[in-house]
């Protein structure tokens, strides 16, 4: 017998998926590689398939539920009655687990006698109070917090002592933006209901959490785009048969800016930064089903042209489907290119868990003042939003004002 | 001395003490009796004859080999053999063993299986009787081996210091369990040691229970004078080893022989005795042996067909 | 209602219980000319004679051994055994006779005996007169064993000893003897087998024996001015163990501390932990903590002694580390 769960999306902070659609029935025979259902998280969709040959004894959530990845979706039994193998080990991810955990990936929440008592006395659901309180001895104290505040309010972390690292929920859903669609739709004439589901709330899960988890700043500067432009050209002339993007080029530069202001590549939480020398370059993409940012990793040990390459293949990947999970996670920092819009200067939400997001706007000619003279330059606007709580405004300018020289003279990447 | 009916009681008595060795011997191997049997054939003398100088109300410590004690001190048979057998009709309810056997209506208090354990107990009894200015006396059995424990020597002292009720009257039957007197005492009488005590001490012929009658009558009417305790060493033999348990080899065949010949058998030496004084005819020694006969025959069955105690009396009467 | 001293209300004890019954006598090393090593009998022999107030000689097994014929045969005879270190001496009669005579010969005998013996270290006594061994006869069915930290506990239990009809091992402290308390003028008994609630308290639960109630109590007063309020529970008698006071304190503030003055290891406050993890599981919030002297011989040096047993900054400790 084997049990089927959502294990492969796991990732740097993928806890749920939502379950799109189910491709089989109770006892529908299947073969190994069958798709028994298409999943969604806030990255991408996903085919689950299935393991072993056999057939399906068990469907244990539906259509529309957001389930932990953990969990038993579905069961195959072994048509030919020997127990199938079991899939491979399953990483150890630290969920916040039930006390009855054995079962799962190995973390064990501790609740202490009375508290266990005292639980069933009031009717509390033990895995409430351990999803309450991840990672921390449960005991007389937090069965008590639990009973006074059971909601956990997501804007004043700490309220009732200190909670766990994490700071992303993603499955929170306030009733606040459901009534403003409402109000919305209140004051037109005909009204259109779109449950938020699926990948777009999976969207709107993480935009809120990064919005309202990092206290975001934005700096916008000018940058003349010309030199680069030309070397574009150049290589271009080239490299016929290469596709050169200005992305491509803006990562290079932004490689290089990030390699001397290594305070911006990475990620934080609430109680730890995490910076890397490797970057992990994320490249924003306007999808079909929405925004996804594929995860260039290791820029840093790329040729230029491997690396125009590769942002060649995210954005080609991302929009056919083809990327793995693993190619949507761990990311240390993200350009967002808006340029196709006309927009020029934005405030970008950041890529939660990492600290900062370059927003790139339309490039426009403009009349500079060169040397005391008007001259003809192609601009484009920069936006820079970061994490201030993490990064302050000096080193975030500063950042900015070293990408704007790499960028402005891209000679300058030759010394680094 | 006695009159004569108490003499035919006393032969009676060493006879049935006797007949009840061999029969619960039997029963030992039948599995009807468990545990280790400390038999003392061969020293019926002493047990009988001592406790015959006593009164109900006078009390006695005994030892692990005790049975000729028990019936010298007037105990019911049949409540002896159930005990031994473990049953609910025993002396003590099964709880005891052969080893504690204890009668408080009889004075026998009691059985005791630690090697010299209950000398102090007695020791306790005799100061007892003499601050309540009474002139009961208390006398306690031990065996040779015992005389060497640190309990003879510290309770000897403060019963002749404080001159209590005590008898204390040593079988010995020249083994501690498998080593010989030779090889565990330092001296060959142990009534000597009483001088370090400043007490009397005598040796006698422990097979020859007028010598038995005659030491213990002089030493309980001492006692009963309140003129302190004195010693008895009561030479003597065990026929039959330590215990049922005992794989023997250590007391030669020969030994053996030598003290079951009718010049040293402390029964038939009596027979002849009260055929001599013309207290029993031979007719009337064949009666008395048949009643012992019978009564441990009796005792015996009474013991086979009673019952084990309920489990309910398991935890009852730790505590009073 | 006077303050008075721990060893002198036990001399109180003993002169009612010998006014009220003429059986009750005393014996043992030092108590009638002397009066005792720890002046406990000081001038008894005046009062009731040699009869009744006996010196005997140096001889601890005969010594127990006569006391359980005496008692057998009718007296009540109470045992002075001067230091609980010389014990071992008495453990055969104790083990072997006086545990047992009762159930083993049928109810036919009682052993009304008491005997008193002190213990404890922190007195530069040295390791062969410090001990605290207790959990020797803890373990033996059919001795009762008795321990009071106060003067008010110590004459109505002593008076309670003396009347039970069973061997009793009634356990002084050689640091608690100079101690003063609050003693009734007028007759009282203290129940054996039933604990006392030395402080209320509602944070933990410190179950503490003999000397280190006075360690426990202190340790309250400190952290009380951190806001940590303790239960002081005093079991006074360790057989039979009031477990019921116990488990209503644990219901209470679902944390237990255990601190007695005898080792650690094998410590009558195992079996404590033990009944209290066995019975009392649900009511806990934090493992529970023992504390009892360091396991190793009681040494001499006064920079070396103090070290060995429990204090109220252990009993602090203990507490806040239960609580965490």
């Amino acid at each position: 017998m084997v049990n089927i769960d959502l294990m492969v999306l796991a990732g740097d902070y993928v806890k749920t998926a939502v379950i799109s659609e189910w491709k089989v029935k109770v006892g529908d025979s299947v073969k190994k590689g069958d798709v028994l259902l298409v999943v969604e998280t806030n990255k991408i969709t996903q085919d689950i398939e299935a393991s072993c040959d056999g057939i399906v004894e068990q469907i244990l959530f539906q259509e529309g539920d957001d389930v932990e990845i953990s969990k038993t979706v579905a069961v195959i039994v072994d048509g030919s009655g020997t127990a199938a193998a079991p899939e491979e080990e399953k990483p150890a991810i630290e969920i916040s687990g039930s006390e009855t955990a054995s079962l799962d990936t190995g973390v064990r929440t501790v609740i202490t006698p009375v508290a266990k008592k005292m639980a069933k006395e009031k009717g509390i659901d033990l895995d409430e109070l351990t999803k309450r309180f991840p990672g921390k001895r449960i005991g007389k104290k937090e069965v008590l917090a639990f009973e006074e505040a059971p909601a956990k309010d997501f804007f004043v972390t700490g309220q009732h002592g200190k909670e766990g690292g994490e700071t992303a929920d993603p499955a929170i859903e306030t009733a606040a933006s459901e009534s403003i669609m409402a109000e919305a739709a209140v004051s037109v004439a005909k009204t259109t209901e779109i449950p938020v589901k699926g990948i777009r709330k999976a969207i709107a899960s993480a935009m809120r959490n990064s919005a309202y988890s990092k206290p975001h700043v934005s700096m916008m500067i000018d940058v003349q785009l010309d030199e680069m432009l030309e070397m574009k050209a150049f290589l271009k002339n080239k490299y016929p048969e290469k596709r050169i993007t200005l992305t491509g080029l803006l990562a290079l530069a932004v490689r290089s800016a990030l390699g001397e202001c290594p305070y911006i590549n990475g990620t934080a939480t609430e109680d730890t930064i995490t910076l890397s020398d490797s970057v992990n370059l994320g490249i924003a993409v306007d999808a079909e089903g929405g925004l996804l940012v594929p995860v260039i990793k290791n820029i840093g040990a790329k040729s230029g042209l491997e690396l125009f390459e590769a942002v060649n293949h995210a954005a080609k990947g991302c929009r056919e489907g083809t990327l793995a999970p693993s190619d949507y996670a761990g990311g240390t920092f993200t350009i967002s290119n808006v340029g196709a819009t006309g927009v020029k200067y934005f405030t970008p939400i950041i890529n939660s868990p990492e600290i900062a997001i370059l927003g790139v706007g339309a490039s426009t000619k403009e009349a500079v003042v060169v040397n005391g003279e008007v001259r003809e330059r192609t601009m484009i606007g920069l936006s820079l939003s970061f994490d201030h709580a993490v990064v302050d405004g000096s080193p975030a300018g500063r950042f900015l004002k070293t990408l704007k020289e790499k960028i402005e003279h891209p000679f300058m990447m030759a010394l680094s | 001395m006695f009159d004569n009916d108490k003499m035919k009681l006393l032969y009676k008595r060493m006879v049935v003490t006797r007949q009840l060795e061999y029969g619960i011997r039997e029963q030992h191997k039948a599995g009807k009796v468990r545990g280790p049997v400390h038999m003392c054939v061969g020293q019926e003398a002493t047990g009988v004859g001592a406790c015959a100088c006593l009164n109900d109300d006078d009390w006695v410590t005994s030892t692990h080999r005790g049975h000729a004690h028990f019936v010298g001190k007037g105990l019911d048979l049949n409540k002896m053999v159930a005990e031994m057998m473990g049953k609910s009709t025993g002396y003590c309810g099964g709880k005891a063993s052969h080893m504690l056997i204890a009668s408080r209506e009889k004075g026998m208090l009691g059985g005791c299986g630690i090697v010299c354990g209950a000398l102090g107990i007695g020791v306790g009894y005799g100061l007892t009787f003499k601050m309540d200015g009474s002139d009961r006396v208390a006398l306690s059995f031990l065996g040779d081996g015992a005389s060497n424990e640190g309990m003879f020597h510290e309770a000897l002292n403060m019963a002749a210091l404080w001159k209590t009720n005590n008898v204390i009257f040593v079988e010995h039957n020249m083994y501690g369990l498998t080593v010989r007197a030779d090889r565990h005492l330092s001296v060959e009488n142990i009534s000597d040691r009483a001088a370090a005590y400043g007490i009397p001490g005598v040796s006698i012929d422990g097979n020859d229970i007028i010598a038995v009658i005659e030491a213990t009558e002089e030493a309980v009417a001492r006692a009963r004078r309140g003129e302190g305790p004195t010693l008895i060493e009561a030479k003597t033999y065990r026929v039959l080893g330590f215990s049922t348990g005992d794989k023997g080899g250590y007391q030669s065949q020969e030994e053996i022989d030598s003290w079951t010949t009718p010049e040293k058998d402390p029964i038939i030496r009596f027979a002849k005795y009260l055929q001599e004084k013309g207290i029993c005819t031979e007719a009337d020694i064949e009666e008395l042996n048949a009643e012992a006969q019978n009564d441990v025959d009796k005792a015996i069955q009474f013991g086979l067909e009673s019952p084990y105690p309920d489990s309910s009396v398991l935890m009852e009467g730790i505590f009073a | 209602m006077s303050k008075r001293f721990y060893k002198d209300v036990l001399r109180e004890a003993l002169i009612e219980e010998m006014e009220r019954d003429s059986n009750v006598f005393l014996l043992g090393e030092d108590i009638e000319v002397y009066g005792g090593a720890f002046r406990v009998t000081e001038k008894l022999n005046e009062m009731f004679g040699s009869m009744r107030v006996m010196d005997t000689p140096i001889s601890e097994q005969a010594q127990t051994g006569i006391a359980i014929g005496a008692a057998i045969a009718g007296k009540r005879p109470v045992l002075e055994m001067m230091y609980m270190d010389w014990i071992g001496l008495t453990l055969d009669q104790m083990v072997n006779q006086a545990s047992l005579l009762h159930y083993v010969y049928d109810g036919q005998v009682k052993l009304p005996f008491v005997m008193r013996t002190q213990g404890g270290a922190r007195a530069s006594a040295s390791a062969q007169h410090s001990k605290s061994l207790e959990a020797w006869f803890c373990h033996i069915p059919g001795i009762k064993v008795v321990s009071p930290s106060t003067p008010y506990d110590a004459k109505g239990l002593l008076k309670a000893a003396i009347r039970d009809d069973n061997p009793v091992l009634f356990i002084e402290h050689k640091l608690l003897y100079g101690t003063r308390g609050e003693v009734p003028e007028e007759e009282y008994i203290l129940p054996i087998g039933k604990a006392d609630i030395k402080r209320e308290g509602s944070d933990c639960t410190v179950i503490a024996t003999s000397a280190m109630v006075l360690e426990a109590l202190e340790a309250a007063e400190e952290l009380e001015k951190e806001g940590i309020s303790i239960e002081v529970v005093d079991p006074r008698t360790l057989v039979p163990f009031d477990k019921e006071t116990v488990k209503e304190s644990i219901e209470k503030t679902n944390h237990a501390v255990i601190v007695h003055e005898a080792w650690k290891t094998g410590g009558f406050g195992g079996e404590i932990a033990a009944i209290i993890a066995e019975e009392m599981f649900d009511s806990l919030d934090a493992p529970v903590i023992r504390l009892g002297a360091k396991d190793c011989p009681i040494p001499y040096s006064p920079g070396l002694e103090p070290l060995t047993v429990p204090n109220k900054d252990d009993i602090i400790a203990a507490v806040k580390k239960s609580l965490q």
